[in-house]
């Protein structure tokens, strides 16, 4: 199930929200969160479902017990349940592909046992979450160990179950104890439907209108005008963005209904100066991860070059099983480290112009993301005009399009519109009825909308 | 945000909503009346439409109701003079929407005084439940199908479920309609050109209908009737016949290839269908047996003939239903 799914918005969460703030289910509210975000998980297949379950299950029991989870030994034996599982589902025929001698493939020979494994959503992420958990059990930060009902929600709630944010558990702890008592004000409630409204709009009205105007050109990305090539580049960059933005807008905003508070995910990414502001802006949780987890455990700026690059071709790795993400990881290690040599130039440049050479090269490193290999190329080729384009981008609302993507991307900050104070009641009625028209077009919208980018990592 | 503005301006919204996704008001069927792209707009909105024309007239001689394998039949193929006659025909609709859809003219007094039900041949028929009409008298009729086992009829317990069931994924699809943009754009744009002006003023297609070559043959699958409810329907079909109007139920033919070896549920529904209409003392006449000979009339598909083929032996039916009946 998908946050931007009819059943989804008319179905499930009215149904668990009545049940959730239903005066007998006060003390089962735990297992009632957990039980609507299974369902919510085994909708894309129950297999999945039990993958997430022994997942839990297998980092709950191993990492109870201080003595296991304190050893060296402990902890790898811990985080290997989950991290197997993630090489099974995302990496398995990636590896044997690559490990096994070409000469196999090229004669037609296949993985059988690997070509059928379906990737179960988000599997990343909440790896990632359980690996977290382990470590801070490891080392002291969380000291005792918690709950199985516990740590299983603070896995499965649905919200940021499938494309995080990668929350720690301590950010959702007090949320977790404080569950049975909790009770919105007037003020939650119209926080999270800001949050779940703009969210929304993010992903329906933007994103995939961008994709519904793209989508013909990224089609035949050999046969492209220097400004259909341009097009695809920007558009994408914009699609990304507010498709994942969108979600983590979404997920803040339930999590929001619940008593958690979920990290942001997002500050204004493409209004970086350079590309090292920019990654303490994109998937901000995910760059934390990196940080806590491995970077510094490597060392940190001790070996900066060499770490840099290692933890970029993790992050390439961890958005795909393939080679070109990790060299989209590698291009941005390239990039940093580029800014980190030149920042005495760059950082005199004017500001505008810091911004709008970061959002080009980032905007270029997306091609890796959006085309294979080979079809990046002949992309940049056609960008470039060495292509025999014919496939332009010559629809005015396209470019209309486009144009309102980067107002609002460059010009406004939605969190900053959702907790601004109105003082004046005219202004409040004016704002709240712009958000219901928002709402009410959106959901005009729903039917036709796609799936979520990040669903796939 | 102001929680309680918001919430009135979100109704509002939707009420604006509902009221653009309301079927057009306008009779599309005068003489000389501008249909230009009727046919974009959702079929059960030319339910609608055709009910209030109904409503606008005098009871017609003759009516036709079904699906779209009788939607195409106008009043050349049948021989007859325009304002006696009027196809009803909605495409994709089944025995069930025909039924509501007689007993709504009956109620107000509009039914014609001989009734054509063409009944889809019992290998394709659907037996949905109407979109048509809007609610609340869309909910009557699920409340009624949910409590007739209580009137003493006699309802299996497996199509019980199934029927309240199908109301329940009626209900989803009906407010799925109200958010759809598509048929937000269609309505907005309906009616606009002339020349895309495809129905007649009997309210037939005019010839729409192509041959797919080659002619499509689907494989037969268990139709999903609901037994018990089917014996029903003709039950309520029955109590319509005799006050001043006259019931014809016939089965639209398929091509004889499509219907040499039926399952042995098309069977037993069959069987069903004719013993009850028998029962009832219903005119039930089964499908007849229309080759293609090759020539100008043919076939769309297995189970869509052409009118000019089909009208001539609904014209037969029309003089002596007993004559046809089998």
């Amino acid at each position: 199930m998908i946050f931007n799914q009819p059943e989804f918005i008319f179905i499930f969460l009215p149904i668990l929200l009545i049940l959730f703030f239903w005066g007998p289910t006060a003390y089962v509210r735990k297992p009632l969160l957990i039980a609507f975000s299974f369902l919510f998980y085994a909708f894309a297949g129950l297999e999945h479902a039990i993958v997430l379950f022994l997942a839990i299950t297998w980092v709950h029991v191993l990492s109870r017990y201080g003595a296991v989870i304190r050893s060296g030994w402990g902890l790898a034996i811990t985080i290997a349940g989950p991290a197997l599982a993630l090489t099974y589902y995302k990496y398995s025929s990636f590896l044997l592909s690559n490990i096994v001698d070409n000469q196999f493939i090229q004669t037609g020979g296949t993985f059988s046992m690997f070509e059928n494994v379906l990737l179960p959503a988000g599997i990343s992420f909440f790896t990632f979450q359980l690996i977290a958990y382990a470590i801070d059990r490891y080392r002291g930060t969380l000291p005792k160990p918690i709950g199985f009902i516990d740590l299983t929600l603070y896995i499965s709630f649905f919200p940021q179950l499938v494309a995080g944010p990668i929350v720690r558990f301590k950010q959702v702890q007090s949320a977790i104890s404080r569950l049975s008592s909790w009770r919105p004000s007037r003020e939650d409630v119209a926080q999270s439907i800001e949050y779940l409204v703009f969210g929304l709009a993010a992903k329906v009205l933007i994103a995939d209108t961008l994709f519904r105007y793209q989508a013909p050109l990224i089609a035949a990305p050999g046969e492209l005008t220097v400004d259909g090539s341009v097009y695809v580049l920007f558009s994408y960059s914009f699609r990304i963005y507010f498709d994942f933005y969108g979600y983590s807008l979404i997920a803040i905003g339930l999590g929001r209904f619940f008593g958690f508070q979920l990290p942001m995910n997002f500050d204004r990414p493409y209004s970086a100066p350079n590309p090292k502001i920019f990654w303490r802006r994109w998937h901000i949780t995910l760059s934390y991860w990196i940080r806590d987890y491995v970077y510094l455990p490597l060392g940190g700026n001790k070996h900066y070059f060499v770490n840099i690059f290692l933890i970029f071709a993790l992050c390439g790795l961890w958005h795909g099983a393939a080679w070109r993400f990790v060299a989209w990881g590698i291009f941005h290690a390239v990039l940093v480290i580029a800014y980190s040599l030149t920042s005495r130039w760059w950082d005199r440049l004017p500001h505008l112009v810091q911004i709008a050479l970061s959002f080009i090269v980032v905007s270029v490193g997306w091609t890796l993301f959006l085309f294979s290999f080979e079809d990046s190329i002949i992309f940049m080729g056609s960008l470039l005009s060495f292509g025999t384009g014919e496939i332009g981008a010559d629809n005015l609302q396209m470019w209309a399009m486009l144009l309102v993507a980067a107002v609002v991307c460059f010009g406004i900050r939605i969190e900053s519109v959702i907790g601004q104070i109105r003082q004046s009641i005219w202004s409040r009625s004016a704002y709240s009825i712009m958000l219901s028209g928002i709402a009410v077009v959106t959901l005009v919208f729903v039917e036709t909308s796609s799936t979520f980018i990040y669903f796939r990592f | 945000m102001n929680l309680p503005t918001f919430i009135l301006a979100f109704v509002l919204g939707i009420a604006l909503l509902l009221l653009l996704q309301s079927p057009p008001r306008q009779d599309f069927f005068e003489p000389g009346a501008s249909r230009g792209g009727l046919e974009i707009l959702p079929v059960t909105d030319l339910a609608a439409v055709k009910f209030q024309h109904a409503l606008r007239n005098k009871p017609f001689d003759i009516g036709l109701f079904g699906s779209s394998r009788s939607e195409a039949l106008g009043t050349s193929h049948l021989g007859l003079s325009e304002g006696e006659f009027f196809n009803f025909s909605i495409p994709g609709s089944s025995i069930r929407q025909t039924v509501l859809f007689l007993e709504m003219l009956d109620e107000a007094g509009k039914l014609p005084r001989l009734v054509l039900i063409s009944l889809d041949n019992i290998q394709f028929q659907m037996y949905l439940n109407p979109l048509f009409p809007e609610a609340p008298r869309r909910w009557q009729q699920g409340l009624r199908d949910l409590l007739v086992p209580l009137r003493g009829e006699n309802i299996d317990l497996g199509d019980f479920t199934h029927m309240a069931y199908r109301h329940v994924l009626n209900e989803w699809w009906a407010l799925r309609r109200v958010f759809d943009q598509a048929g937000l754009q269609r309505r907005l744009l309906c009616c606009q050109n002339p020349d895309l002006d495809n129905l007649s003023n009997d309210g037939s297609w005019r010839e729409k209908i192509m041959r797919s070559v080659p002619m499509a043959i689907p494989e037969i699958q268990d139709p999903y009737i609901l037994d018990t409810y089917l014996v029903y329907d003709l039950k309520r079909v029955k109590r319509l016949d005799g006050n001043g109007s006259k019931i014809v139920i016939y089965e639209s033919p398929v091509h004889p290839d499509a219907s040499r070896s039926p399952t042995p549920f098309e069977s037993m529904t069959r069987l069903l269908l004719f013993r009850t209409c028998a029962d009832l003392a219903l005119e039930c006449i089964a499908a007849p047996t229309l080759g293609d000979d090759g020539n100008a009339p043919y076939w769309r598909d297995s189970g869509h003939p052409a009118p000019s083929y089909l009208g001539p032996w609904l014209a037969e039916v029309i003089i002596n239903p007993a004559k046809q009946r089998q």
